[in-house]
C-alpha cells in the first residue's frame, strides 16, 4: 500500500513510462528537478540523522570556501519570502553564515536554553538537538547551514546575491486506507483544488522541494489511479492525483503541517473527520468539505510560502459571454446558530457538478479565507449599482471583520472569489445545495472558532495570550545602568515568555516583536480584537535616583478579582526563582495611578496583569536582568504562574 | 444611538456644573473646609495664597510619602494672581524637589467650566527632559493630577506639549485622553 518516492522512479522505469513526463501540460508548466535519487525515505532515522550531519559538515566546508567577506549580511528566504530579522544573518570571519536562532520557528521548530545554558532546539516533530551558538548584538546566533540541515531543510546558497534559500523536502506521498498522506521535512502551507475532465485532485505544497525525481506511480486505490509529482515552480511542489471518478475529499490536517492528510471519499458520502482538527458539519449539511485553518504561528514567523492573493478587480466584471455562464448573484451573511457564522453564496447557471465547481483555501498575512467559484462571474444586482463589494457583519462577530468579493485572475479563466477577512483561526465547512429546477447553487460557508488546539478548560492549551513587550521605538523606557534601554529588556523577556507559551501549547500574540512604537491604546485593542483569554504586559521599572528601589512587582488592574488572582499566581512563582531580584509581591495599578491604573490594563480583556521585572536603575537588578538565563527564569516563572492560575480556575 | 449618547452626556455635565456654581455663589466671605469630610466637599475655599503641591520626597521624608514617593508640601503663592491653578502648577514646576522634568515651563492653562477639564500646555522640555522610568512617569503625572485635585472645579487634566497632544510620556499612561485629578481626602480632611 505504501508508495514511496525512492521506489517511484524504479516502478516508473519498470513500467516503461517516460520518467521525465511526470505531469502533463494541463497541470501547469512544470520544471523537473532531479535530486537525491538515492536517499531512501524508509531508512532508519539514525542513518538519516547521520547523513544530514555529514552533509551539514560538507556544506559548511563548501560555504567556507565560497564566502570570505566577514560581516557581510545575508538574506534568508523561506517559503519563497525573505525572512524578516531585527539582526540579519551575517557571514562571520571564518566564512560561516550565522543567523539569529529565531529563524528555526520558520521551520516549525522552537528553541530554549536549558538549565546548563545550552541551546536546545526542538523540531516540529518533537526531536531535540543541542546547537552551539555565539552571542552577537544580544542575539543567539547559530550556523545557518548546519542548523537548517538538522531541521530537514534543503539549502541553497547564492554567493552572487548573498541569499540563502531553505525549502522543505517532500519526503513521501501515498494513498493509504483512502487517505492521501503527504509528508514534508518541516511544516509547510499547501492548497488543494479539484479539476474536471479528467477528474483530478491537485495539492500544491509551498516552499518545498521534491526529495526524489518527478514521477508518476500507480496508486493502489479504487479511487486514485496515479499520483504524479513535479516542481511547479522553484518554490512549489505540485501533486496531481488521477482519479477514477469525481471524488469528494476532506482536509484532515491543519493548513500548515508536516503531514498533509486528505480523506478521500466517493461523492454522496460524508467521510467522518479523521482527526480532532476537523469539525462536525452542521446537521443540515448535505455534502461537506472541511478544512482547518492553521493555528497561528508566532507572529511574524509564519512560513509564508502562500501565493499572494491575486489582484481582485471590482465586482460586476462583465461576462465575456462564452462558456462562463455561472454567475454569483448573491452573497449574504447570517447567524442562525450560536457561534456559527454563515456566508451564503448563491449562483445561477449550470449545476452539473456543484461540489466540484469551487475551491476554498486559507491565506495568511493577513489571515483570510478565500472561496472561488470556478469559471464564474459576479453579478450581484445591488452591488453593481452601489459599487458595493463587501459586507461588514453588523453584529460583534468575533471571527471575521468583513466579507469581500471580486474577480481572481489566477487561471486562464478568472473565477469569482469571496474573501473573508479573519480575525482569528477558524474552521469552516462548505455545504452545497442545488436550487430548484437546477437554476443555480447555494453554497453555505459555515465558520466557527478553531477547535484545533483547545485542551481542557483548566489548561492553557489553545488559550490566546497577549504578550505585551512594554515601550518600543521612540518610547525607549528607562535607560539601564549599562546603556541598554528598558524597551530592550522588555522585548527580550517577552519573546521568552512567548516561547514558553508556545511550548505549553498556548497561542501567544505579541503586541510588538521588534523595536516599534505601538500606542498604548493599540496594545489593548489587539487583545480585544483577538478575544484574548489573558493579557500579560512585560515592563521593567526605574525610579528617579540610582539604586533607590529594587525588586519585581506584579500589578493587577483596579480591584478586579481575577486580575488579582493571576498577579498573585505569577508573583508566587517569581518569588521562588533563584535569581538575585527580590520579589515585591503584588499591587493594584491604582497604587501607581490612582483611579485609572495602567492604560494597557484598563482597556484589555481580563484577566490582565503588568509585570515590572525589576529596576533597571538598580545596579543589582540591572546586572541580573542583563543575563539571558535570568530573563529565561523570569519568563518561565511568569508562564508557570499563568498555568497555576488557569489550573485553579 | 450615538447622538442620543452625546445628549445624555451633556445633560450629565450640566447637572454637575450647577451645584458647583451655587456653592461658589454661596460663600462670599473667607471659608475653609469644615467637617465632616466627604468625597464631595460642601464648601469651596476662597483662594488666600495657600496651595498644596506634591513633590518627590527628599531623604528622610520617605515615611510620609505616598507609594509613588510623593509628599504634599504647603506653600504660599501670589494670591493677587487670582488664578490658583496656574500659580500652583508654576510653584510645582519650580520646586527643588519637583518630579516635573527640568526646564519645563507652563505655557498655558485653561479650565473648561462645563467639563472640568484643565488643559495644561507645557513646553517641550516636559517631554525632552524626561529620562524615562515607570515610577518616574507616575511621579510626574500624579504630582500634577494631585496638585490640581485640590481645586474642586478641576475634574481632569489634559496634558499638551508645545500645544499638541502626545501619545505618552513614559510608556505606561495614555496621554491622548484627559486623566482624572486625584483628590487627597486626607489633606481635605485635615485642612479644617
Amino acid at each position: 500500500m505504501e508508495y514511496l518516492f525512492d521506489r517511484l522512479l524504479q516502478s516508473r522505469l519498470r513500467s516503461g513510462l517516460d520518467p521525465n513526463r511526470a505531469l502533463d501540460g494541463a497541470d501547469g508548466g512544470l520544471v523537473m528537478i532531479l535530486r537525491y535519487p538515492e536517499i531512501t525515505i524508509k531508512s532508519p532515522s539514525l542513518l538519516k540523522f547521520l547523513l544530514l550531519s555529514i552533509s551539514a559538515a560538507a556544506a559548511l566546508f563548501v560555504l567556507a570556501q565560497t564566502v570570505s567577506c566577514a560581516s557581510t549580511t545575508v538574506k534568508l528566504v523561506v517559503g519563497g519570502k525573505e525572512a524578516p530579522f531585527e539582526v540579519p544573518p551575517y557571514v562571520d570571519g571564518g566564512g560561516t553564515v550565522m543567523a539569529p536562532v529565531d529563524f528555526v520557528r520558520l521551520l516549525g521548530a522552537n528553541y530554549a536554553l536549558n538549565s546548563g545554558g545550552a541551546l536546545v532546539i526542538t523540531t516540529a516533530s518533537g526531536r531535540t538537538f543541542t546547537q552551539a551558538f555565539v552571542n552577537s548584538l544580544d542575539r543567539m546566533m547559530v550556523p545557518l547551514q548546519a542548523t537548517s540541515l538538522m531541521l530537514g531543510a534543503s539549502t541553497y546558497w547564492s554567493p552572487e546575491t548573498l541569499t540563502f534559500t531553505l525549502k522543505a523536502k517532500l519526503e513521501m506521498a501515498r494513498v493509504q486506507d483512502n487517505t492521501l498522506l503527504i509528508a514534508t521535512s518541516y511544516p509547510v502551507y499547501y492548497k488543494t483544488q479539484t479539476l474536471d475532465s479528467p477528474a483530478r485532485l491537485v495539492v500544491d505544497v509551498f516552499g518545498a522541494d521534491l526529495d526524489s525525481p518527478s514521477a508518476a506511480l500507480p496508486a493502489n486505490s479504487n479511487m486514485v489511479t496515479h499520483i504524479r509529482t513535479g516542481q511547479l515552480d522553484p518554490d512549489t511542489v505540485r501533486l496531481v492525483l488521477d482519479l477514477t471518478r469525481p471524488i469528494h475529499f476532506q482536509v484532515a490536517s491543519s493548513l500548515q503541517t508536516n503531514t498533509i492528510q486528505l480523506a478521500l471519499g466517493t461523492k454522496q458520502t460524508n467521510t467522518a473527520p479523521i482527526s480532532s482538527l476537523a469539525v462536525q458539519p452542521p446537521p443540515h449539511t448535505t455534502s461537506v468539505q472541511v478544512a482547518a485553518a492553521a493555528p497561528p504561528a508566532p507572529e511574524g514567523n509564519v512560513p509564508s510560502g502562500l501565493v499572494p492573493l491575486p489582484p481582485i478587480s471590482k465586482a460586476g466584471a462583465p461576462s465575456n459571454g462564452s462558456q462562463q455562464t455561472t454567475k454569483i448573484i448573491n452573497v449574504a451573511y447570517k447567524t442562525d446558530t450560536p457561534n456559527i457564522y454563515q456566508i451564503v453564496v448563491t449562483t445561477a447557471g449550470p449545476t452539473d457538478s456543484a461540489d466540484q465547481a469551487y475551491h476554498s483555501f486559507y491565506l495568511d498575512h493577513p489571515n483570510r479565507l478565500a472561496f472561488d467559484v470556478s469559471s464564474s462571474t459576479i453579478s450581484i444586482a445591488d452591488a453593481a449599482e452601489s459599487a458595493l463589494s463587501s459586507i461588514v457583519p453588523s453584529d460583534n462577530n468575533p471571527l471575521f471583520r468583513s466579507v469581500r468579493w471580486g474577480m481572481a485572475d489566477s487561471g486562464q479563466i478568472p473565477d469569482g472569489r469571496i474573501v473573508v477577512d479573519l480575525i482569528k483561526p477558524v474552521v469552516y465547512t462548505v455545504s452545497t445545495e442545488n436550487l430548484p429546477d437546477n437554476s443555480g447553487v447555494q453554497y453555505t460557508i459555515s465558520i466557527q472558532q478553531s477547535v484545533a488546539p483547545t485542551g481542557p478548560s483548566n489548561s492553557i492549551v489553545g488559550k490566546v495570550v497577549i504578550v505585551d513587550a512594554g515601550h518600543g521605538g521612540k518610547d525607549t523606557g528607562a535607560p539601564g545602568a549599562s546603556g541598554i534601554y528598558e524597551k530592550n529588556f522588555t522585548l527580550s523577556i517577552a519573546k521568552l515568555v512567548r516561547d514558553a507559551l508556545v511550548q505549553a501549547g498556548a497561542q501567544p500574540i505579541m503586541t510588538r516583536s521588534d523595536d516599534t512604537f505601538i500606542p498604548l491604546g493599540d496594545r489593548s485593542q489587539m487583545g480585544i480584537d483577538a478575544h484574548a483569554d489573558y493579557f500579560i504586559s512585560i515592563h521593567c521599572d526605574s525610579s528617579g535616583s540610582q539604586n533607590s528601589h529594587s525588586g519585581d512587582t506584579v500589578y493587577y488592574h483596579g480591584n478586579v478579582a481575577n486580575c488579582r488572582a493571576l498577579a498573585h499566581a505569577i508573583a508566587s512563582r517569581l518569588s521562588q526563582l533563584d535569581i538575585s531580584i527580590q520579589s515585591d509581591g503584588i499591587k493594584s495599578d491604582y497604587v501607581r495611578f490612582p483611579g485609572v491604573g495602567f492604560s494597557v490594563l484598563r482597556k484589555s480583556p481580563e484577566p490582565a496583569v503588568l509585570v515590572e521585572c525589576g529596576y533597571v536603575n538598580d545596579d543589582g537588578d540591572a546586572k541580573c536582568l542583563q543575563d539571558l538565563s535570568n530573563q529565561q527564569e523570569i519568563a518561565t516563572g511568569i508562564v508557570a504562574g499563568l498555568r497555576d492560575f488557569v489550573a485553579n480556575q | 444611538m450615538f447622538v442620543s449618547a452625546l445628549k445624555h452626556r451633556s445633560r450629565c455635565s450640566a447637572l454637575l456644573v450647577v451645584p458647583t456654581l451655587l456653592l461658589l455663589a454661596g460663600c462670599g466671605h473667607k471659608a475653609v473646609v469644615t467637617t465632616p469630610p466627604s468625597p464631595t466637599p460642601v464648601v469651596t475655599p476662597v483662594f488666600d495664597g495657600h496651595v498644596m503641591i506634591y513633590t518627590v520626597a527628599a531623604e528622610g521624608q520617605t515615611a510620609q510619602a505616598d507609594p509613588n514617593g510623593l509628599v504634599p508640601v504647603s506653600i504660599i503663592v501670589n494670591a493677587a494672581g487670582k488664578d490658583p491653578a496656574r500659580e500652583a502648577i508654576n510653584a510645582l514646576i519650580t520646586s527643588p524637589h519637583s518630579a516635573i522634568p527640568q526646564g519645563t515651563k507652563l505655557l498655558d492653562i485653561a479650565i473648561d467650566p462645563s467639563t472640568g477639564v484643565a488643559t495644561l500646555n507645557f513646553s517641550s522640555e516636559f517631554r525632552d527632559n524626561f529620562h524615562g522610568g515607570d515610577t518616574s512617569e507616575a511621579q510626574v503625572l500624579n504630582s500634577v493630577r494631585e496638585t490640581l485635585g485640590q481645586f474642586q472645579n478641576v475634574q481632569a487634566v489634559q496634558f499638551l506639549v508645545a500645544g499638541k497632544k502626545i501619545d505618552t510620556l513614559g510608556g505606561t499612561e495614555d496621554l491622548t485622553v484627559p486623566l482624572p485629578t486625584i483628590r487627597d481626602e486626607k489633606e481635605a480632611a485635615s485642612a479644617g
